[in-house]
């Protein structure tokens, strides 16, 4: 059969280009599998070739689940540490959120323009800048050392991106609903807490696992304002063992590692639709 | 120029058969009109065509060659969108000489022929402006002319009309006519507007649900419409449509209903054969029944009463309640007949439509 | 006497919270500059005296330099290059392919830093242990050599370019996704080759958001410093300390508060310009609808 007149590189040139496309994605994408690819590997095997394939399976490196590594404190007191600010700072945030979320959709104020627009600054403001004067702070509040402390101001920092997620969950309720609710008697609070809460559950989903996330990863302010070994999540522990072990034991760092970041995982897994569409207006870096 | 030759295409999106297996041909030169309502694949056909879409099977040719596999850059197209996807960013001088740019042409070779095109379109004056900054009859020209500026052998068309006003798509109809009349190029025009379809086409492709009822020209698709879809979606106010029975009585052939009876023309007759059953519909244009005041004699006539009246301007649309079906009638002469009065109506029988009830297809097929 | 307005409800904890971990720090910082603050936290004012200083500091010129290739190649090679690149390439092939990638791309962002950071530091091991070193031995059969000696800096780019690049990737992959398809068919049936189609249609009509980008992560990239301190904490021999970390030793391991709240100062200099930039140039007014239920609050 004839063919439309066309040299070789015509008829192959959609190929090709997605061919190269595919191609290059692989190849910058790389690096990230691999590295993931290792840090689970590496956790299961005593040694590796060529670093990234296992030569024998072992469940030796994750011994420090039963057996405290010495010097450092036990891995479950951590890890409950680990939990306590995550889920305090998940219920601080949401609750915080779900009021302030609301106030900026459905109230009409003087200041909601400028309160909206303050959220939006801190939103980008880098409040790394601001350890110096928040370690006063918590020191001058005794929270200094304390995982309330570090709780607070988590929580806190968090709150304006909070609120502009669930905002936005807000906005989308049609405003008839609320108006609805008024007809039949209840009050602004009562239409919130009976008629609108329900339909931004999924809201509360997102900025509650984000939250959780970001409370459970926390590294910087556990650093700086934690001292002592008892208050330790997971990672300052991790942190302080890459500090000893760094080129002794690849095994145990990676079993640790995997350890912490079981809840990402799990979450990754099940929410990774959900991931590239909310974390567009609420990350950072 | 070249031809065009579908056959057995088939365009599925996972379930939704957008469309389901059609074949038509495209003479060279010659402008076919898709028809149909929303929804029914006509964008998706041309899409097709345009090579945007691939087949889910079937094959399209251009002239003799199969051009399933050829990428929409080496179809050597011409596409207006009913968007107009004009690039907002670019001047209307750079939207025009796009095509030829994206060829790797230089300006001083295209300049020439950029000049030329728009003063054939009436748009030398806008060449510096953004779209944003030009009417909407402006824009669908510059569409037009990024269209044609780089030769094609062929010319495809969505709906290029239905973003103007009533007067612009009035002028523009006869405009775009003009255009491939003189360029005489291969041409597929999209729309679900009948008027255009009919004005404009040499011939309309009628579409429904993905598939192709009815193929032939202007004159072919109104006067003999192949199934009770063409037959009404095609005229305004549409057909009128009377189920009825074919039954002879004293040696004449009459398709019979409760409230009235049709005489069935001697032309139609050797067509009554392809029937299955004598149950069918009857089908007969607004400007096919006539209108009396009083009752006539040797005339066959149907008597009914004056339901409302729809003035038009130069015509009026009598609707007439005849049993429970209410017919709608044309008519130029003004009569003086009160709603709620008696009247009478006269079928033309050279003009009658009839189709099988069960396969809805007519009997001249 | 009059009841309490609801609003005053909602809004409470967050105003409250913002305000003393947000609104008071900022203002601290600024009193804490003009002090001379050690360890132990008394309050003696010393005027200028530590922009001075600041001055004068030798470290200042090496941590300038550092920041700015730091910020410059980061950005430009990850946070807008590579996201870019991404962005492209997976709305180009097909949605399935494409979601995968940008979803393995999600990957480090979510990550705690300790683990992202203890990946990249195996990656560039010394040893042939390390993924580089491997790589290189396998493919050019060169030795292994000590990157986090000869070439910190390129550590630490691209291990927070690995971070970067997805916000930006996830803002233009929408970006181009809501471009109106007919452009895009209108292109290919013009005859536009991807690079040029990419270029002449899909790149300006994304202008917005890569500006967008380019201001937002600029800001973020200066005032980071999570990442080097895992994985070189400005080492070795300050070869990447840069301004935020350099602030944070002041402070944490020098006990030089007052200092430290001065270099941060500029940090926050820098972050108020910002946002008074974005709300000027990012239509914020679009984003911010009035509500329309006028129910008295
Ligand atoms: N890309 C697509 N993915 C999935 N379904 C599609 C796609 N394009 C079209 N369809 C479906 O295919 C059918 C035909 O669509 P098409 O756009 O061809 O209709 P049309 O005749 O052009 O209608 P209109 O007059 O509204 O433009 C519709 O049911 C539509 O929903
Ligand atoms: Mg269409």
């Amino acid at each position: 059969m004839n063919e439309y007149k066309l040299t070789f590189w015509q008829m192959k040139k959609e190929k090709i280009t997605k061919a190269i496309i595919i191609t290059i994605l692989i190849v910058i994408t790389l690096p990230i599998i691999l590295t993931y690819t290792w840090l689970v590997l590496a956790s299961f095997s005593t040694d590796m070739k060529y670093g990234i394939i296992p030569v024998k399976l072992t469940l030796h490196n994750w011994r420090f689940l039963w057996k405290s590594i010495e010097g450092y404190p036990p891995i479950w007191q951590v890890f409950f540490n680990t939990l306590i600010l995550a889920l305090s700072v998940m219920g601080l945030e949401v609750f915080a959120t779900i009021l302030g979320g609301y106030a900026l959709s459905r109230f009409k104020f003087r200041m909601r323009e400028t309160l909206l627009k303050i959220v939006l600054v801190i939103h980008a403001f880098p409040s790394i800048s601001l350890l110096v004067a928040i370690y006063y702070i918590l020191k001058i509040t005794g929270l200094i050392d304390t995982l309330t402390g570090v709780i607070l101001l988590k929580a806190s920092l968090e709150i304006p991106w909070g609120i502009w997620i669930m905002k936005g969950f807000y906005d989308q309720i049609p405003w008839e609903v609320e108006f609805a609710g008024l007809v039949d008697g209840y009050s602004r609070v009562q239409v919130w807490r009976k008629v609108i809460l329900p339909l931004v559950k999924p809201g509360i989903a997102v900025a509650g696992i984000f939250s959780f996330l970001s409370g459970w990863s926390e590294f910087v302010f556990i650093n700086t304002f934690i001292l002592s070994q008892n208050t330790w999540t997971l990672s300052t522990y991790v942190k302080a063992i890459i500090g000893d072990f760094r080129f002794v034991d690849y095994g145990l760092l990676t079993s640790i590692s995997l350890f912490y970041i079981i809840p990402t995982i799990i979450f990754f897994i099940f929410a990774n639709k959900y991931l590239l569409r909310v974390n567009i207006t609420g990350t950072k870096g | 120029m070249v031809s065009i030759r579908v056959e057995n295409l088939k365009k599925y999106f996972r379930k939704v058969k957008a469309v389901d297996d059609i074949s038509f041909e495209v003479k060279n030169g010659e402008f076919m009109a898709l028809l149909g309502p929303s929804g029914c694949g006509k964008t998706t056909t041309l899409l097709t065509l345009a090579g945007i879409y691939k087949p889910t099977s079937g094959k399209i040719f251009f002239g003799d060659y199969l051009v399933n596999d050829v990428q929409p850059r080496d179809r050597n197209i011409g596409m207006v969108f009913q968007s107009y996807a004009l690039y907002p960013h670019m001047s209307v001088y750079d939207n025009i000489s796009f095509p030829l740019k994206a060829k790797g042409s230089k300006k001083r070779e295209f300049h020439d022929r950029v000049v030329n095109i728009v003063e054939k379109l009436g748009i030398g004056h806008l060449l510096d402006r953004k779209p944003s900054e030009i009417s909407g009859g402006q824009q669908q020209r510059v569409a037009l002319a990024r269209a044609l500026i780089k030769e094609p052998q062929i010319f495809l068309l969505d709906e290029p009309l239905s973003n103007l006003d009533a007067r612009l798509r009035v002028m523009m109809r006869a405009e775009i006519k003009k255009l491939q009349n003189d360029l005489r190029i291969t041409t597929v025009y999209v729309t679900h507007d009948q008027v255009e379809a009919l004005t404009m086409a040499d011939r309309i492709a009628v579409f429904s649900n993905g598939k192709i009822m009815q193929i032939g020209d202007p004159e072919e698709i109104y006067n003999r419409p192949q199934n009770i879809f063409v037959a009404q979606f095609i005229g305004n106010p549409p057909m009128n449509f009377v189920e009825a029975e074919i039954k002879e009585v004293e040696g004449i052939t009459f398709a019979v209903s409760k409230n009235l009876k049709i005489r069935i023309d001697d032309t139609l007759k050797p067509y009554l054969k392809n029937l299955n059953s004598p149950n069918v519909i009857v089908g007969i244009r607004p400007e096919d029944i006539k209108i009396y005041k009083n009752k006539e004699l040797n005339r066959d006539l149907t008597e009914g009463i004056l339901y409302v009246i729809e003035p038009l301007g130069r015509d009026e649309i009598y609707n007439v309640k005849v049993g429970e079906s209410l017919l709608k009638v044309i008519t130029e002469e003004k009569l003086k007949i009160g709603v709620g009065e008696r009247v009478y109506c006269e079928f033309d029988a050279k003009k009658v439509h009839i189709f099988d009830r069960e396969s809805e297809i007519s009997i001249r097929r | 006497m009059k009841k309490r307005s609801p609003l005053f409800f909602f809004l409470l904890p967050s105003v409250v919270s913002v305000s003393i971990f947000f609104a008071l720090p900022v203002i601290l910082t600024g009193v804490l500059s003009f002090t001379g603050m050690d360890y132990s936290f008394k309050w003696n004012f010393v005027g200028i005296q530590n922009y001075i200083d600041m001055i004068g500091d030798f470290m200042i010129s090496t941590v300038v330099k550092n920041t700015f290739v730091y910020v410059f190649f980061t950005l430009l090679l990850f946070n807008l290059g590579t996201a870019l690149l991404l962005a492209l390439f997976t709305t180009t092939v097909s949605d399935r392919a494409g979601g995968f990638f940008r979803t393995i791309w999600m990957l480090p962002r979510l990550t705690p830093s300790v683990v992202y950071g203890l990946m990249w530091i195996w990656a560039f091991d010394p040893t042939d242990y390390g993924l580089v070193n491997i790589a290189r031995k396998l493919l050019f059969g060169l030795p292994p050599q000590n990157w986090l000696q000869s070439d910190p800096m390129l550590i630490i780019v691209v291990a927070n370019g690995f971070v970067g690049a997805s916000f930006g990737m996830i803002l233009f992959t929408s970006a181009i996704k809501s471009i109106p398809r007919d452009y895009l068919y209108a292109a290919r049936v013009d005859g536009g080759s991807w690079f040029f189609t990419v270029r002449k249609v899909i790149l300006p009509m994304i202008k917005w958001q890569i500006l967008f980008v380019t201001a937002y992560q600029t800001l973020s990239l200066l005032t980071s410093f999570e990442y080097i301190y895992i994985i070189t904490d400005g080492g070795p021999a300050f070869a990447t300390e840069v301004w935020a970390l350099y602030t944070y030793h002041s402070a944490f391991q020098d006990f030089r508060f007052g200092y430290g709240a001065a270099l941060s100062m500029v940090l926050v200099g820098i972050g108020i310009v910002s946002a008074l930039f974005y709300l000027k140039f990012f239509r914020f007014k679009e984003m911010i609808k009035e509500p329309r239920i006028e129910v008295d609050s």
